[in-house]
């Protein structure tokens, strides 16, 4: 289960991208975090595996203050959450298994990682993750020769290598055309549904929200806007998250 | 009337900035002006006839480079002159003969000072480089210049003949007497060969060209390392609390001077069996194989590479520290034993090479003791088998050096990895305790392990000082920073400041600011004084060398005197701020190695050279020394840039993952930078070719000490052949690392 309590973060410029964010999520959930540009979704993921450090508030994980603990017993926590990102982060100069096995540095002494050792059954491990995610047979090609919705497939293979009980996606369709971005949402859908992972997803297209999340969470200026069921968006709540001006558009 | 309020004082305000901007304007080129009078630009100069003639000619000679040689005859033919016609009665014929069927012809034959004299030259070789000169009956021969060419070469026609006019020299006292004009003509017989300034410029640019990679290979293993200390987005997430810091610091110190005393014995141990002194060169080979499989397998069983039972919180027990602890004293063992026995191995390798490559060196070569500068005819066949003399030979001693200066080091290897062990151990045990220790005791802990640590590195730094003047502000520097630090910490923990750092009011800010600088002040002022570092700046002499004995220790009184400093101001230091508060690490050092870098980068490596030459003597190890030193400051620099300009998206999806520093340094940066960095080295070799063909001017050896050398002679035509091979050799290098760069980036 993970608590977010009067999360609030100020940057250095003063900007307060999270200003007493509050929410519970319960384990196996769905959650689709949408919000415009800069309404602080991002900053609110990244606060959640600390790669951004909140000013103010706690982050509740399975019982532990995830803002009181030490860097390294946060890295030890960081293992559990897999996380995914628009512009998937792969290392583009290295091979698919490599940037796969990556996933299991956490686990890892440093010693081997500096020889980049890698037990058999991670590299077994790591090709079935590949495999699951329907590109097996890409899995010694160099990560930048594949397409966009191949690396962010391998994106979440990597993730999958952490063995988590939470997946952070930060906009993992936004830089996909429609029919890639829904292929990479059923991945996603498939570990909620299968594995039994949360999933808090940040999304642009509140038709991806619809179709794929149990609840919705809507930033506005860093505040939250709304929490809910998708079902409850209406057009009035639509014009109350994205503004007055706001159409929405879909994907399909 | 005014309709608008406003234009009045606006209209003002404007008027003043544009009268600011015009005063401004004005001091800026007035500024400017008084740049062309200090750097006495003059134009009549350049204009005076005997500098024009002077630079025509050099530019000239440096124009027409003495690159080939070939085999000159000569020929002389003289015809006499009869100073004052009628004033003898001997008989001056009207021309020459010369027995190579060379013809001179004067006239005519008899005259007075300033007439002109017409001198004819046929049948002689076509296009030969023909001089004239005027031979008093006593005295030195002089050149006489062609009046049609106002030239003193001239150059024969196709039909080998000449004719041109010359004044008769004004010379005391010769009337009556037979003066010569003397026709010397050089013309090639026998092949163009490579001129032997041709063949020492080439010698000297192998040599410069080796220098510079010589320079830029040893720059780079230690500029990466800097690299990563020097990149702003790798180090500003390091931090760690003081408590561990202080841990972290006692514990290298005490680890260092431990191991550089105890442990270098071991090594050098490890160097002699290595060398096969102790045991023979079997147990030598052997041993260290052995040694090294064995430490493998021990650490790979006390290390297994996954950990997957470990609970989420790095709670460490007791099985862990002992753990940590037989890693520690294993991996020291190891590296120093392995580190030691390679290099007496090289060593005893190198000797052997030495006389393998003598063995194969044909035998009346060995007889004639010839070496590599002289050059002496040889077969095919022959020449192979020297090149490979020379080639094993040249292994063997790359490995004799580097076995020696690791064996040379050992002490400081021996230090290094017996700190870095014990200072890992102990910040390792000492995590949780420090973290749970309550809040009165973090304050009195931190005081005394600051203590304990700011004595260790003043007395560091007062060492320093004890080698020169200028290093003498070392202590007072460190004083003031902690001691400012001192003062704007108690500000901001008596008045709590409202908002967190960025919304923190300016007063406030400025307060804490203005009471660094006061507190900084007056630390610097007294242990400034109190270390009487002004007799040394102005008298240049060091601090006395007396010693004090502390707990049995013989200590110089200096270094006390500064660790005293220390411990008191680290020690309120760490009182205030207690053991469980954080500390940029990562920031202090990344400022520490810019400003090294920097520092040593603004050193031209002329410089550098001068001190080098002194220290190993004129040649180009200086050369090398000098370039290698400014190579790694300056690659440091351009290698740390390109980590800062690395795509962050991977570094933060590695980190993402749960991985360590340096596993995201490994997978996350590392493979981002293998490009940039090739090309920035290409960079740099090119750089080095070039700087290192003018460090030879302050004897640092390569094409420089040869381009001095023909400079100072006057022999431009010489000069002009090295500064033909450097503008070749950079040139290419040039093209070839531009398109290498394009290629990779």
């Amino acid at each position: 289960m993970l608590e977010i309590k009067n999360l609030t973060k100020i940057y250095d410029n003063g900007f307060k991208a999270l200003d007493n964010v509050s929410f519970t999520i319960p384990d196996g959930q769905f959650v689709a975090l949408i919000g415009l540009s800069g309404s602080g979704k991002s900053t609110l993921l990244r606060c959640i595996n600390r790669l951004i450090e909140p000013t103010e508030g706690q982050i509740i994980w399975n019982g532990l203050d995830l803002t009181a603990i030490s860097d390294e017993d946060m890295r030890l926590v960081r293992r559990r959450m897999g996380m995914i990102f628009q512009q998937f982060n792969l290392v583009k100069r290295s091979k698919v298994i490599t940037n796969v096995l990556a996933g299991r540095l956490g686990y890892m002494s440093p010693m081997y990682s500096l020889l980049n050792y890698f037990p058999a059954e991670d590299k077994q491990d790591a090709l079935a993750n590949l495999q699951r995610v329907g590109i097996g047979e890409q899995a010694y090609k160099r990560a930048s020769e594949l397409s966009g919705g191949q690396q962010q497939r391998v994106a979440i293979a990597r993730a999958l290598m952490q063995n988590p009980e939470l997946m952070l996606a930060d906009e993992p369709v936004a830089s996909l055309d429609p029919a890639t971005s829904h292929g990479v949402m059923k991945y996603l859908e498939d570990l909620n549904k299968e594995d039994g992972l949360s999933i808090i997803c940040s999304l642009h297209f509140l038709s991806l929200a619809r179709a794929y999340s149990d609840r919705v969470i809507a930033l506005k200026d860093g505040k939250l806007e709304f929490d809910g069921p998708p079902e409850l968006i209406d057009n009035v709540r639509f014009k109350e998250i994205y503004g007055e001006d706001a159409v929405e558009v879909g994907i399909n | 009337m005014n309709n608008n309020p406003q234009t009045g004082p606006k209209t003002t305000r404007h008027a003043l900035i544009r009268f600011l901007i015009v005063v401004a304007a004005v001091i800026g080129f007035v500024f400017y002006s008084y740049g062309w009078t200090v750097t006495e630009v003059d134009l009549d100069k350049p204009q005076e006839a005997q500098r024009q003639e002077n630079v025509g000619n050099a530019l000239r000679e440096l124009l027409s480079p003495r690159i080939f040689t070939q085999e000159r005859d000569v020929i002389e033919i003289t015809a006499s002159f009869l100073m004052t016609c009628g004033s003898s009665d001997v008989e001056i014929p009207d021309s020459v003969a010369h027995e190579s069927g060379g013809i001179v012809t004067i006239s005519p034959t008899c005259g007075e000072e300033g007439d002109v004299v017409d001198v004819t030259v046929s049948n002689f070789a076509a296009l030969a480089d023909t001089r004239i000169r005027w031979i008093p009956p006593e005295g030195q021969s002089r050149p006489r210049e062609d009046l049609i060419t106002e030239r003193e070469e001239i150059v024969l026609d196709s039909t080998g003949s000449f004719s041109g006019q010359i004044e008769v020299p004004r010379i005391r006292g010769s009337e009556g007497q037979l003066h010569q004009v003397a026709i010397r003509s050089a013309f090639p017989s026998g092949p163009v060969e490579l001129s032997d300034i041709t063949q020492l410029t080439i010698l000297r640019m192998v040599e410069t060209i080796f220098m510079a990679l010589l320079a830029t290979s040893i720059a780079i293993p230690i500029a990466s390392l800097i690299s990563f200390f020097a990149a702003r987005n790798l180090m500003r997430p390091i931090r760690l609390t003081v408590g561990k810091l202080f841990m972290a610091v006692l514990f290298f110190a005490i680890g260092a001077v431990a191991g550089a005393s105890l442990l270098s014995g071991f090594g050098q141990f490890a160097a002699r069996v290595g060398q096969g002194e102790e045991y023979g060169i079997v147990v030598g080979i052997i041993a260290p194989i052995v040694v090294v499989v064995l430490a493998i397998v021990g650490l790979r069983y006390l290390n297994p590479p996954t950990d997957k039972s470990k609970a989420t919180l790095a709670d460490t027990t007791a099985a862990d520290h002992l753990r940590g602890m037989i890693n520690a004293v294993l991996l020291t063992l190891l590296i120093v034993f392995a580190v030691g026995a390679l290099a007496g191995f090289f060593v005893w390798l190198a000797a052997q090479l030495q006389v393998i490559g003598e063995s194969v060196r044909p035998e009346f070569l060995k007889e004639l003791g010839i070496t590599r500068e002289e050059i002496y005819p040889l077969n095919p066949f022959e020449w192979t088998q020297n090149a490979t003399a020379d080639g094993i030979k040249a292994i063997g001693t790359l490995l004799d050096i580097i076995g020696t200066l690791i064996t040379l080091i050992m002490p400081i290897i021996a230090g290094v990895v017996t700190g870095i062990s014990l200072s890992n151990v102990a910040s390792q045990v000492a995590t949780v305790p420090l973290r749970t220790l309550p809040k009165t005791l973090q304050h009195i802990m931190g005081s005394i392990l600051g203590a304990l640590v700011g004595a260790i590195l003043f007395a560091v730094l007062a060492y320093l000082g004890m080698s020169a003047a200028l290093f003498g502000l070392l202590v007072p520097i460190a004083a003031a920073i902690i001691a400012g630090n001192i003062l704007s910490i108690i500000y901001t923990q008596m008045v709590t400041p409202p908002n967190p750092p960025p919304n923190r009011p300016r007063a406030h800010v400025m307060i804490a600011s203005g009471l660094f600088w006061i507190g900084a002040v007056i630390a610097f002022v007294l242990a400034f004084n109190t270390l009487n570092v002004g007799r040394a700046l102005v008298d240049g002499t060091l601090p006395p060398t007396t010693t004090s004995s502390i707990l049995g220790v013989e200590l110089f009184t200096y270094m006390v005197t500064s660790a005293g400093v220390g411990f008191v101001l680290c020690g309120i230091a760490g009182a205030l701020v207690g053991t469980n508060s954080n500390f940029a690490l990562g920031s202090t050092l990344y400022n520490l190695s810019r400003t090294a870098l920097n520092t040593i980068r603004s050193i031209e490596p002329l410089i550098m050279g001068l001190v080098f030459v002194v220290w190993v003597g004129i040649g180009p190890f200086a050369g090398v020394l000098a370039l290698t030193l400014h190579s790694i400051a300056a690659l440091g620099k351009l290698y740390s840039e390109q980590v800062e300009n690395i795509d962050p998206g991977p570094v933060e999806a590695i980190q993402s993952t749960g991985a360590g520093w340096l596993q995201t340094v490994v997978f996350a940066v590392i493979p981002q930078i293998i490009p940039p960095y090739i090309a920035f080295t290409m960079y740099r070799w090119d750089i080095n070719v070039r700087m290192s063909t003018i460090i030879g001017f302050v004897g640092g050896g390569g094409i420089g000490l040869l381009l001095q050398q023909q400079i100072n002679l006057l022999r431009y035509r010489d000069a002009g052949v090295a500064v033909l091979a450097i503008a070749i050799v950079v040139s290419f290098l040039d093209y070839t690392s531009a398109y290498i760069r394009e290629r990779l980036t």
